[in-house]
């Protein structure tokens, strides 16, 4: 098993509730990601999961997450020190890759990277560097329009690379992709949680094997039921997966692990109560 | 060649180009035959129509009332252009919204009832034209620039949000660059809207000519193959504006159209 230490909290959503247009969309949601170190092993960014099922409120916790909007109640700190959530602190990849269309790869790159580094030259190294980690430096200076799927995805995660504080949240990354492509995009995910200790992946999906088989916690979203088996509003998490403590974290063969299986199996059977 | 041809009824088919090219010349050159030997008094014959467009040419001053015309609709596009986009990209703001709303709607005003108003309030026929074309654009122009600006997906603003623009930075890249390509479209076809308000325009003021006085005064004399000459010039000239809008949108904007299936 491998060893590790949790350390300091750098996020953590404190009793947020959600209510839109008298509807609850989330309550209650508490959690807390610590700063996982592997000593005298590989630098270890974090990955966790929100999972649950479709329409259960995951994409206004993201939002939430991400400072695009605020909670009824409740807030989301992050960094070190702990501190409110605002706009722009946490990258986002959202679903659809949106990018400028009216900007090359690397105006893209440029727009986004401008505010944290203003030294044009200093940000053209960073540019050139993120292209060629990501295997874009003969797109540069192609327009979004002329990408395929996979090349933009990779484009719109480099420009949350270039200007957030070392957290990115990705919103369904596996959604609509063959299984060549699901392994392209976990193994992308995993290289950046490796560029930096305090890197930090959140990915709200519901696809549980693939968000599972690269997380280091995965937390389940639900919505409780009262005596009568009625569904009460408002998602919560109901259930919390840790993987470094079952000995499932960092693991590229884990998908054939019978412990894995056997968590996966016991996820899918929650869900049709969630 | 005969696989081409088999396309040409099929939905959403694509046509190589001298196939396409082909079918322009057949659907011409049936439409010429047509006409010329129809048998219609209200339709003159082409050879009837090219004698009097090449009269009015000559002999009373057709290439310089249309150039007349065209100058006036371009310097009244311009300026309608301006305001409508500050009045549209004004919207972003509340306090702007009513304004753009009842700029708008004021498309269901006519312009002939609006004469009298602008003839008071300018100086000189010029102006008056000038200001019954600005305003006429405007209303159709503002009314698409707004639907085009409330069209935006608010993923695009999340993004921008993200990248940790302000909100003016959001505006800039989101609405205005980010829709500049299709201020051409609406250029392109509110252009097409002044054209043929132009006419009318130039009717209610006749001071410095114009195709539109050309046409009326052709009109009262009845002369019909002298009508659509100027008919065909009017149609000759709107035709070259729209190709050469569409030329300068490519060149501004040579990222618009690499998303569409076939450029129109």
């Amino acid at each position: 098993m491998n060893t590790y230490i949790k350390g300091e909290t750098i996020l953590k959503v404190e009793n947020v509730d959600l209510e839109l247009d008298g509807k609850m969309i989330l309550r209650d949601v508490d959690v807390e990601i610590k700063d996982v170190i592997r000593p005298g092993g590989p630098v270890q960014g974090q990955i966790v999961g929100f999972v649950g099922p479709s329409g259960i409120g995951k994409t206004k916790f993201f939002e939430i997450l991400a400072g695009l909007i605020h909670p009824t109640s409740g807030q989301v700190l992050l960094g070190s020190p702990l501190t409110p959530v605002q706009v722009g602190r946490v990258g986002v990849v959202q679903q659809n890759y949106p990018l400028f269309n009216h900007r090359t790869v690397r105006g893209n790159l440029d727009v986004a990277a401008a505010r944290i580094t203003p030294n044009s030259a200093e940000r053209k190294a960073k540019i050139e560097d993120l292209l060629k980690r990501f295997h874009l430096e003969q797109q540069g200076n192609a327009y979004p329009a002329q990408l395929s799927g996979g090349q933009k995805q990779r484009v719109a995660i480099a420009q949350q690379m270039l200007c957030s504080d070392r957290f990115l949240l990705f919103d369904e990354p596996f959604s609509g992709l063959d299984i060549n492509m699901i392994q392209e995009v976990s193994d992308m995910i995993c290289q950046i949680a490796s560029l930096h200790e305090h890197n930090t992946i959140i990915i709200v999906s519901h696809d549980i094997v693939s968000t599972a088989a690269i997380a280091d916690t995965v937390w389940v979203m639900g919505r409780d039921r009262d005596d009568k088996g009625n569904i009460i509003p408002g998602a919560r998490i109901k259930y919390e997966y840790d993987l470094c403590a079952k000995g499932l974290a960092w693991d590229k063969d884990v998908r054939e692990k019978p412990e894995f299986v056997s968590m996966i199996n016991e996820i899918r059977g929650l869900f049709k109560d969630l | 060649m005969l696989n081409q041809f088999k396309k040409i009824f099929v939905p959403n088919a694509r046509m190589a180009q001298s196939p396409y090219l082909m079918l322009i010349v057949v659907q011409v050159v049936l439409a010429l035959g047509l006409w010329m030997f129809s048998k219609s008094e209200l339709l003159p014959t082409p050879v009837e129509i090219f004698a009097a467009l090449s009269r009015l040419v000559s002999e009373d001053g057709l290439i310089q009332e249309l150039v007349t015309s065209t100058a006036l609709s371009l310097e009244s596009m311009l300026i309608a252009t301006i305001i409508s986009l500050l009045i549209s990209y004004a919207t972003v703001m509340p306090f702007f919204r009513p304004l753009a709303f009842l700029v708008s709607k004021m498309r269901f005003l006519t312009l002939v009832g609006l004469s009298l108003v602008f003839t008071l309030m300018t100086s000189g026929g010029h102006q008056l034209k000038v200001s019954l074309l600005v305003f006429g654009i405007t209303v159709f122009f503002v009314t698409s620039m707004v639907s085009v600006i409330r069209s935006i997906p608010k993923y695009e603003f999340y993004h921008a949000r993200t990248l940790g623009f302000p909100e003016w930075q959001v505006v800039w890249e989101v609405i205005i660059l980010g829709r500049f390509d299709q201020v051409f479209e609406v250029v392109r076809q509110n252009f097409a809207i002044a054209w043929m308000m132009l006419t009318m325009v130039e009717g209610i003021s006749r001071a410095e000519g114009g195709i539109g006085t050309m046409l009326l005064n052709q009109n009262k004399h009845f002369h019909l193959d002298a009508v659509f000459a100027i008919q065909l010039a009017i149609l000759t000239m709107g035709i070259l504006l729209d190709w050469l809008l569409g030329k300068m949108k490519i060149l501004f904007c040579p990222y618009a159209n690499l998303q569409l299936e076939e450029e129109l």
